[in-house]
């Protein structure tokens, strides 16, 4: 009951991104960290698997080719959070969590306003309810999206740079809520991350993409090493794990170009 | 002694989905606000006009046509009435096919007008004057209304098509209906400049807009348009209100974009190319209606299609009225007056969200 990428390949236009990425999983109860340098294919790999980016291949969720399903049927069980929540749309922060909900299922109203009721408190956004999402700083957009990804209860949830506009605070409480989703509800979540602290602190798997290719899989523990940050990021990097605090890793210097 | 403490009591309306509610009621009220004021204008533009009648002859003539003279029945129910009702459909389906087009294009400029449609039209109305060439096999005046909504389809359907092109983005669909603008005024204005004096004139006064010929047949058929879009409109009023978070965003709840643009792009099409078809060039409406209703109610379709509806055929009526007012004795072309009147706020409209356009 998780998702398996068997083979998958995308092209955008006429420039390959994903190349035959294979072997890669991701388990319910889980936070797997997708991550790798800028240009890697993060993105597009989380929009193929939602069914945005046309893709070839083979991949499962609960073992149902992916492939198979319309986009309509994919985004039932399925969520991505694109990076980009900026827009300019005169709708509350009510109505835009209600509209994520509603494009997925008719149900009683009461059912409907409860759910987003429950999102926007465990997101800290009650106070910012009847804002209009165009007056909203970027971080605040980020939790709204958030929201509107929760009320949805997908199997599968990804979220693209969900930490990168938000303060300490909100990075914080946000990862904590979508461990305990995963933990609590079973949820199979992604997260393409650039901040690679959180990701050792928070995820319990880490996928590695670069230039298009699945590097390596694994926990962090054995993919956060100094050896395995100089091949992905072309980095000279301390890599600390205190056994009482959250693990430590430090840049120190760039060695050499990280490629196109 | 026991201390007592007084808890505050959160009531219904303290909750966030309280709030909520009492914006959905906000907006119903503001909308039936609306309609009534829809209403009253409808009937002061009966009332309006030449000929000396008053509002409760109006009134008597409208509710027991029996009881008045066969003059003010004529007046009222085969001339004014049309007229009046014209103004209302044609400002909501303007407005409704604006509102629309802004949402599709993502573009706060985007209207039939600003599109290339209404010159399309011009275009084909031009060639009926000036040329008597038809492209529909009709004759009479219908050789005039047929050109202009053949012309003003195939318009729409550029834009349409254009936008079934892998990889054009909602920008590129904009500045090709502001292209497709240029393109059909160029044709119009080497009709024009080949163009007797009499056809010249016939054509001036028919691309300045006028409701004046409107007749039932008209007002039916511009009616049944809005009847067969709006249910479509409703359909698809939560994947037309996630339009608005962006491209993306909207995929991933599940819309498909692309077959949604093209729906409801070519809903809009049938919509503007008919109003124009029978009334001519009528700018600003299918702009500014959907503004207002923006700034009163949001973008949640729930609220914002009605509202762009009833501000659009408002704003036609009262425009209307005002055509038969402003100089006694003298009908002005309608056209004159929306574009006088919804200059300045294009401008303001354009000051405030320069950044939102270029972003």
């Amino acid at each position: 009951m998780s998702l398996i990428i068997d083979r998958l390949s995308c092209s955008l236009g006429k420039h390959r991104v994903l190349h035959d990425l294979a072997g890669m999983k991701a388990r319910p109860g889980e936070i797997t960290a997708l991550i790798g340098p800028n240009g890697a294919g993060k993105s597009t790999l989380l929009r193929a698997i939602a069914g945005i980016e046309t893709a070839s291949g083979h991949m499962t969720l609960d073992g149902q080719a992916l492939e198979t399903l319309s986009l309509g049927q994919r985004t039932r069980k399925l969520y991505y959070l694109p990076q980009d929540t900026s827009t300019q749309a005169a709708l509350s922060v009510f109505e835009a969590v209600l509209l994520a909900r509603r494009t997925q299922v008719a149900e009683p109203a009461d059912t409907a306003l409860s759910m987003v009721e429950k999102a926007l408190k465990s997101l800290e956004l009650e106070p910012l309810a009847e804002r209009e999402l165009a007056a909203l700083s970027g971080g605040q957009r980020q939790r709204v999206a958030i929201a509107q990804a929760i009320v949805r209860r997908p199997r599968l949830l990804m979220l693209d740079e969900p930490t990168s506009a938000l303060d300490l605070h909100h990075q914080l409480q946000v990862l904590d809520y979508l461990q305990r989703l995963a933990r609590q509800e079973d949820v199979v979540i992604i997260i393409a991350i650039h901040d690679l602290n959180l990701a050792a602190r928070f995820a319990d798997h880490l996928w590695v993409v670069k230039e298009g290719q699945h590097l390596v899989s694994g926990c962090p523990g054995e993919v956060l090493t100094p050896q395995r940050l100089r091949e992905i990021y072309a980095i000279e990097a301390d890599v600390e794990w205190p056994p009482d605090s959250p693990p430590r890793i430090t840049p120190r210097s760039a060695t050499h170009r990280l490629g196109s | 002694m026991k201390s007592i403490t007084i808890q505050p009591q959160t009531t219904a309306a303290d909750t966030t989905v309280g709030r909520y509610l009492a914006r959905r009621r906000r907006q119903r009220w503001l909308i039936a606000a609306t309609t009534l004021a829809t209403l009253v204008s409808l009937l002061l533009d009966i009332a309006t006009g030449p000929g000396s009648y008053s509002l409760s002859d109006v009134m008597k003539a409208l509710l027991t046509p029996s009881e008045v003279s066969r003059v003010l029945q004529v007046v009222v129910w085969d001339i004014r009435l049309p007229v009046a009702l014209m103004a209302i459909v044609v400002g909501a389906s303007l407005a409704i096919a604006g509102a629309q087009m802004q949402t599709l294009l993502n573009n706060p400029l985007a209207d039939p007008f600003t599109l290339g449609i209404s010159s399309a039209a011009s275009f084909g109305a031009a060639l009926a004057i000036v040329l008597g060439f038809g492209v529909l096999p009709v004759a009479g005046t219908l050789l005039l209304t047929g050109n202009a909504f053949v012309l003003a389809m195939l318009a729409s359907l550029m834009i349409w098509g254009l936008s079934r092109l892998r990889g054009v983005s909602v920008q590129t669909m904009v500045l090709m209906g502001i292209a497709i603008m240029f393109f059909f005024n160029a044709l119009l204005g080497m009709l024009q400049y080949v163009a007797s004096a009499e056809s010249l004139q016939q054509l001036v006064f028919w691309s300045l807009g006028s409701l004046n010929k409107a007749s039932w047949g008209k007002v039916g058929l511009a009616g049944l348009t809005l009847v067969v879009t709006i249910p479509l409109f409703v359909r698809a009023r939560w994947q037309l209100t996630a339009l608005r978070l962006g491209d993306v965003q909207a995929q991933a709840m599940g819309v498909d974009v692309g077959r949604l643009r093209l729906r409801m792009l070519l809903c809009c099409a049938l919509l503007s190319a008919t109003a124009v078809a029978f009334v001519g060039t009528i700018g600003f409406v299918g702009l500014v209606g959907p503004h207002i209703a923006r700034l009163l109610v949001g973008e949640d379709q729930r609220a914002f299609l009605p509202m762009s509806a009833l501000t659009g055929a408002l704003i036609l009526s009262l425009t209307s009225i005002l055509s038969k007012t402003l100089i006694p004795g003298i009908l002005l072309p309608i056209g004159i007056l929306t574009a006088l009147i919804g200059l300045p706020f294009f401008v303001s409209l354009i000051l405030r969200s320069r950044k939102e356009i270029w972003r």
